[in-house]
């Protein structure tokens, strides 16, 4: 597969690999801050549902521990969760990511924060997917369900004639 | 169809449209011309069927996290 470059003022987005997502974002706010937004269950809460209401059911950010995300979408609720692999105060955080829809397909996600020195912070995150037949069954699973609806309400306008 | 009829199908902004699009143009999934000052959108040569659908996917949510991740910083801004 060949690698997509999405270069725009904040954000990098490239696909090293069939297998991998890697983002790249520079946040106006200093590390110890985003370190906070993405551990801290109050904090979570307030952004991780994309402007929907989210329930943070568990989240116990140590090595090992679990974390559980419920979000309250118009097209229906979804739950997503992991174990948390690593964490390392201000600098790492790898975890492992499930959505209901598809149990068992497990993507491995690993953000890293840099301090850029002016107030401001990079994040990178990489996706890891498990193996391509596994993301093959993701979509079998998860493609008529609610959380790709509007990919497919897309599919549908777009096949339309002009 | 134009990208600002398409939009309107969705619980979104145009702008938050138009970053769609843009993932999905790059997957291959839609392809855009622009007509004058309007950009059309149409099926590109891959399918939803395709892998890269998923992957598109979830890269679309997560990059709509990192999205709101920024707002949320930019609101609280002088928290500590």
């Amino acid at each position: 597969m060949t690698t997509q470059v999405t270069p725009s003022p904040k954000a990098l987005v490239t696909q090293p690999s069939e297998r991998e997502v890697r983002i790249e974002r520079i946040f106006n706010a200093p590390r110890e801050r985003v370190w906070k937004a993405l551990t801290d269950p109050t904090l979570v809460a307030q952004w991780w549902g994309r402007g929907n209401k989210l329930v943070v059911e568990r989240m116990d950010v140590q090595r090992g521990g679990h974390w559980r995300f419920v979000e309250h979408s118009p097209d229906g609720t979804h739950g997503f969760e992991g174990r948390y692999r690593e964490v390392k105060p201000m600098e790492r955080i790898e975890q492992t990511f499930e959505w209901d829809g598809t149990p068992g397909h497990v993507v491995v996600e690993t953000m890293t924060l840099e301090d850029l020195g002016d107030g401001r912070t990079k994040l990178v995150n990489v996706s890891l997917f498990h193996t391509p037949e596994d993301l093959q069954g993701m979509v079998g699973a998860g493609m008529e369900q609610g959380l790709n609806q509007s990919y497919a309400a897309l599919d549908k306008l777009l096949a339309r004639p002009n | 169809m134009s990208i600002g009829s398409l939009s309107e199908h969705f619980q979104m902004t145009l702008t938050g449209f138009r970053k769609h699009v843009r993932i999905l143009e790059e997957a291959g999934l839609v392809t855009t011309e622009k007509v004058g000052r309007v950009r059309h959108c149409k099926p590109g040569p891959k399918r939803l069927e395709d892998v890269t659908k998923w992957v598109a996917t979830y890269r679309s949510l997560l990059e709509q996290r990192l999205d709101h991740l920024e707002d949320f910083l930019e609101r609280t801004k002088g928290t500590p």
